[in-house]
């Protein structure tokens, strides 16, 4: 399934040509308010364009203002952020909603096959207002697997769920998604169900498609310094290529210098990007096969999740992830003179004017 | 009380609250999810016999069903009986100046019905026919409730435009409230008192009813919050 979407609404403002068959599972990843939930809205047919078309293997879905195949034919399935399951009916009656009717006939079997595939038999007796977030969420996606969709589009999947709920139902999701089969495109804004769910992510900053990649690639090298941000990238400067050697490229950035492969473009310019868990603390330089070791001064420390989160002033202004047990180790208080150490195949470098 | 007058008012009530439901479905669901530029037109229209005096309404009515209109021209020369001064005649009237107590209520609970369910609804494929019949009907019944209620209510207490349309024929166009006018007329004051407190009684127990149907509301309890169910009277 080729999707050929070429146009504006509101803010969105993208090309976008990706065969969705290709990867299972698509993720539209993004900070919010970078139009993600209007580019699904689209695609579902429950927005226009402002301009601009849309085509699905070469068909005119969306023509400007004018929708062209309506949302009931799109033959799509879609999950809301908060399931919105029909409450004036029942967990079967609402899966059964969209059994098409050609094949209303084997009703029964559809309803157990859908609610088997989202792992959800056990509260079908329930009534609907009665069902937890999580549960709700399930019933909702066999909803949509009842119709045998050719393309699943779900829309924040778990973001109205709490912690735990979402945490469990995250790598239940990746399966559900892979055992259907079905090509689907997720929205999220959060990195680790970008990076649970997506066999290709697809980033989308302020209207516009900024990369298209592998999760681990756009999360290890990202394609510019927005991608970067909205990564989550914890260091990222401004810097420049002072020499390159022996596919190295040695690069001043504030007050250091540090070594990264070599780069594939000419310019001199360039953000130098390291991720906080790849910059390992020690007490004093040692011969390791870290080619970057700089000495700093610890400026700030303050707890990330189940990490620590170090900054450290070493002429450039770096932040590392370590553990509680290392934080103690290292004796480490504010202002404690310490060694910051990573490869130089940590640093990634991208243009930058 | 005039028991003539009693039975046709109800069935004159009856025959309006079926076909006025009939349509105000439709209609409350066209003007509810199919909004456009000129939709605030099309309310006002529907809101006129609110506004409109009685007296204007059953003009402009009695001049469409009289004998000289391509309406009432048509009605008499197919069942050989004119559309004015008769039954018919007064059921389309009654139609017409209840219609917006039928379409009130049902709009103000079909624009409370979350867009997301009817957006679900048609992405799993479902036309706006079986969107309204499956979701958002359901979800309406007590601002369906009140609409019938209210239709009949008003067809009951309808006097101006019946007057101008139906005129005071026993058996065929004197209702309850025109047989109170009658008596009055007719010095008949004993009479005119039972048939008004009957009516005085009946109105009370139709908004008690209506009131209470929308406090119960047939969405269940623990959705109260979530899908407010509008109370809805006009008058």
């Amino acid at each position: 399934m080729i999707i050929q979407l070429h146009g504006r609404r509101h803010l969105l403002d993208v090309d976008l040509d990706i065969d969705i068959e290709e990867f299972t599972s698509h993720v539209l990843f993004g900070p919010s308010g970078s139009g993600k939930t209007t580019l699904l809205r689209v695609l579902a047919g429950l927005d226009p364009l402002d301009e601009g078309e849309l085509r699905v293997d070469g068909k005119v879905w969306t023509q400007g203002s004018a929708i062209k195949v309506p949302a009931r034919k799109r033959d799509i399935g879609l999950l809301f952020q908060d399931h919105a399951l029909f409450p004036n009916m029942s967990v079967e009656e609402n899966v059964a909603y969209g059994i098409p009717r050609a094949k209303r006939g084997d009703k029964r079997g559809i309803i157990q096959w859908a609610l088997t595939q989202a792992r959800a038999q056990g509260f079908t007796s329930r009534p609907v207002a009665s069902l937890s977030g999580g549960e709700a969420q399930r019933i909702a996606f066999a909803r949509a697997l009842a119709r045998q969709p050719r393309m699943l589009l779900l829309d924040e999947p778990l973001s109205a769920l709490d912690t735990p709920t979402r945490e469990s139902l995250r790598n239940d999701l990746r399966l559900l998604i892979h055992t259907s089969g079905i090509p689907t495109i997720s929205v999220t804004h959060d990195r680790t169900e970008a990076l649970v769910l997506a066999d290709q992510v697809v980033v989308l900053i302020n209207g516009t498609v900024h990369q298209i990649a592998h999760p681990s690639t756009v999360f290890e090298q990202p394609a510019d310094a927005q991608v970067a941000a909205a990564v989550g990238v914890e260091t990222a400067s401004a810097g420049s290529i002072v020499r390159r050697t022996n596919g190295l490229a040695e690069v001043e950035v504030e007050g250091a210098r540090v070594f990264a492969p070599e780069p594939s473009f000419s310019t001199n310019g360039v953000l130098v990007c390291v991720r906080a868990e790849d910059i390992a603390l020690a007490k004093e330089q040692s011969v390791t096969s870290q080619r970057n070791q700089l000495m700093g001064v610890v400026t700030r420390i303050s707890p990330h999740g189940s990490l620590m989160r170090v900054d450290i002033d070493a002429g450039w202004n770096i932040a590392s992830f370590i553990t509680r047990t290392a934080l103690d180790e290292l004796e480490l208080r504010q202002g404690s003179t310490v060694v910051a150490a990573f490869k130089a195949p940590s640093v990634h470098l991208i243009p930058h004017d | 009380m005039d028991i003539d007058a009693l039975w046709l008012t109800l069935r004159l009530a009856a025959l309006t609250t079926v076909i006025l439901i009939a349509l105000a479905i439709p209609i409350a669901a066209w003007l509810a999810f199919h909004r456009r530029f000129y939709t605030p037109v099309l309310e006002a229209i529907v809101a006129l016999p609110l506004v409109l005096p009685p007296t204007v309404l059953g003009y402009y009515l009695l001049v469409a069903l009289g004998s000289q209109s391509p309406l009432g021209q048509w009605w008499t020369s197919t069942f050989g009986s004119p559309l004015a001064f008769s039954f018919n005649g007064l059921l389309i009237a009654s139609v017409i100046s209840s219609l917006p107590f039928a379409v009130h209520p049902l709009l103000t609970a079909f624009t409370s019905v979350p867009t997301k369910l009817l957006q679900a609804s048609t992405t799993l494929g479902a036309g706006w026919p079986r969107t309204i019949v499956k979701v958002a009907l359901p979800l309406s019944r007590s601002g369906l409730a009140t609409s019938a209620v209210l239709a009949f209510a008003h067809t009951v207490g309808e006097f101006g435009v019946i007057l101008m349309v139906g005129g005071n024929i026993p058996g065929q166009t004197r209702t309850l409230s025109i047989d109170v006018y009658d008596s009055v007329q007719a010095f008949d004051y004993s009479s005119a008192a039972s048939t008004s407190a009957f009516l005085l009684v009946f109105s009370l127990l139709v908004l008690t009813t209506t009131y209470t149907l929308n406090y119960r509301s047939s969405v269940p309890r623990q959705l109260a919050s979530s899908y407010p169910q509008p109370v809805t009277v006009i008058q």
